[in-house]
């Protein structure tokens, strides 16, 4: 299975500093990037034009922390849930009030930060089912605002 | 003789007297200019070169000949399947495109004594597939080797950077003939990676020109327009009347600007400086809209007209001695397949890193269902109407299966030249088809052919050769 931190050579932890992951994905790209085997025959072009889009990819998912959260747990073997009972009186809630034409996008934005610290902790302290809850909630969210 | 190339950590034979030249071609809308790297510093061949076609007595020239029977500004039309009149001739824009790229390449020989062995060429970053495809045949038709299409913005870029040390976020603001490129790359040592690109592939100096054509009631007015970036006045036209005229245009660059900021999550004023690119950017009031937008002086410490060239010249000559220099750049438009009700799911969102892949899975809507058309199309809008569309085929041979029940996974590839591979794999009987997308004006080999014979009536060039490359790179 594809392990974007694996890929890039990093370690497997959710607080990721952006320029550690910038300098890995280059250092990943200077010896994938097709530029850089401009003698390669047709075979070894396509298998580090592929290396090199699997380096891309992986550099795209750990850059987001929401997919980064998700390769995190996916990588723990922890299922990702697709519903959430208890959070659904809470949506209802928005949604109603959305409808009565309140504005609730700066409710939403601080929402956003807290579940965000949330995941954090849960993902730092290894509290899977924790995270997974923060996890879709924040996808939930993030749909919203957008 | 075959072009030498090396690989990383090799020492490149620099010295090789029968060794060609490698070039980098800006191939511009109203001019083109070619560069290489005589040792560190990239160098223009000789001058601008109009990119202009006409029909004279000893057959095709390129340059500003005859003011009235003539081809111009026909790069905006690249990938479009179009016949273009030239006196008793039609030709299509790849056409026009080659005769201009063998003009150069017959240019370079005269200047360097050397033959031309491989050019990098430059596009603008929001060509798309079809018109990057026609580029790259029309660098076939000429017999000329493509190391690699690199985006104009990226190149200027390169230049910039590497003659400045530069480093951080720089906006590439590349308003041009014909088309307009707003890039945002990251300068770091050794890197160059392009954040996010936006353009209009039908907005440029030409529309200016147009404008101001109409509103004088006279056809040449480039010189007026050019004269009017240093004059207040000339020939009787106030350069407020031709600021009046070009505002909208101007607005629209910064638009798109403000969009691709917006793309980025990146404020304007973070970054580190703008670079011009391109000959509408010598404009005053440009700058003044490009300053007021970013909040800082734009950078025009290089020539806008040639920064391009230089770019591309500094690539092809990285690429032939293995260079160090890494440029990372990404796709400018979405790419995706028409679904149900004529909707468009994007499968590579515009600004992925290239090279790319991703990948869709489909199913039958009908039992037994034997085929599926796999329409694949570029764009931001939400219906296929609304996009270009690239290549449609039909993937035939489905197992016959209830509805549902077939899986076809379609897979996009995207190479470093943002040229786009699809495939389509129907993963119960591992039945797979594979198709490259090619633009919808691709000639077939009899049209190439008669092309071929017809360019040697008028050219001076080797047919054979031109052939066998054709056959390497087409075939």
């Amino acid at each position: 299975m594809f392990d974007p931190y694996e890929t890039l050579g990093l370690e497997k932890t959710f607080n990721i500093d952006l320029n550690v992951l910038e300098q890995a994905y280059f250092a990943a790209q200077r010896n994938t990037h097709p530029d850089r085997f401009p003698l390669a025959d047709e075979a070894k072009k396509r298998d580090v034009t592929h290396q090199a889009t699997l380096v891309n990819q992986a550099y795209t998912l750990l850059k987001n922390p929401l997919d980064r959260a998700t390769c995190l747990l996916e990588a723990r073997g922890v299922s990702l849930l697709n519903h959430d009972p208890e959070f659904l009186p809470k949506v209802i809630e928005w949604h109603e009030r959305t409808e009565a034409g309140e504005d609730i996008m700066s409710e939403l934005a601080h929402e956003e930060a807290a579940l965000l610290q949330e995941l954090t902790q849960a993902l730092e302290h290894h509290q899977d089912e924790r995270a997974t809850k923060a996890l879709y909630r924040l996808n939930y969210v993030q749909k919203v605002r957008k | 003789m075959p072009i030498q190339l090396v690989e990383p950590g090799q020492t490149p034979d620099l010295h090789n007297p029968k060794k060609g030249v490698v070039v980098g071609i800006d191939l511009g809308t109203t001019h083109s200019v070619v560069a290489y790297v005589p040792n560190t510093t990239p160098k223009v061949i000789g001058s601008l070169i109009p990119s202009i076609l006409s029909l004279e007595e000893e057959g095709f020239c390129v340059g500003d000949i005859s003011p009235l029977e003539r081809l111009s500004s026909t790069k905006r039309l690249m990938g479009q399947s179009i016949q273009l009149k030239l006196r008793s001739h039609t030709l299509t824009p790849v056409e026009v495109a080659s005769h201009i790229l063998s003009h150069i390449r017959d240019r370079v020989e005269k200047n360097l004594g050397v033959p031309l062995e491989a050019a990098v060429i430059t596009v603008p970053a929001y060509f798309d597939e079809a018109a990057r495809v026609a580029t790259k045949q029309a660098a076939a038709l000429a017999g000329m080797k493509v190391l690699r299409l690199i985006n104009e913005p990226t190149a200027a870029a390169l230049a910039y950077g590497l003659e400045t040390g530069a480093e951080g976020l720089y906006a590439i603001y590349d308003f041009g003939g014909g088309t307009f490129d707003l890039s945002l790359l990251k300068l770091q040592k050794g890197v160059f990676q392009v954040l996010a690109t936006g353009g209009d592939l039908a907005l440029g100096g030409d529309d200016i020109d147009e404008a101001l054509a109409t509103y004088l009631n006279t056809i040449n007015v480039r010189e007026i327009k050019e004269k009017l970036s240093q004059l207040e006045t000339y020939e009787g036209v106030a350069r407020k009347d031709l600021e009046t005229i070009a505002r909208p245009f101007v607005r629209k660059t910064i638009d798109i600007t403000a969009r691709v900021f917006k793309d980025a999550a990146i404020n304007p004023k973070d970054i580190q400086g703008v670079v011009l690119v391109g000959g509408m950017t010598r404009m005053p009031l440009v700058r003044q809209e490009v300053e007021a937008f970013f909040a800082k002086a734009p950078l025009c410490n290089i020539d806008p007209d040639r920064a391009v060239a230089l770019g591309a010249a500094l690539v092809a000559h990285g690429l032939v001695n293995a260079s160090d220099t890494l440029l990372l750049d990404v796709t400018p438009l979405s790419l995706g397949l028409e679904i149900r009700g004529g909707l468009v799911e994007k499968i590579i969102p515009r600004n992925t890193p290239l090279p790319a892949l991703a990948s869709s899975e489909f199913t039958t809507q009908e039992d037994g269902q034997g085929g599926m058309v796999i329409h694949v199309v570029q764009g931001e809008r939400e219906f296929v109407q609304d996009c270009r569309s690239l290549a449609r085929f039909e993937f035939k041979g489905l197992p016959p299966l209830p509805a549902g029940m077939a899986r076809v996974r379609v897979d996009f590839t995207v190479d470093v030249e943002g040229l786009l591979t699809v495939s389509a794999l129907e993963k119960t009987t591992g039945l797979s088809q594979h198709v490259e997308v090619r633009p919808s004006s691709s000639l077939d080999d009899k049209t190439l052919a008669d092309i071929l014979l017809e360019s040697q009536k008028y050219g001076r060039e080797d047919m054979e050769k031109r052939l066998q490359v054709e056959k390497l790179v087409i075939g």
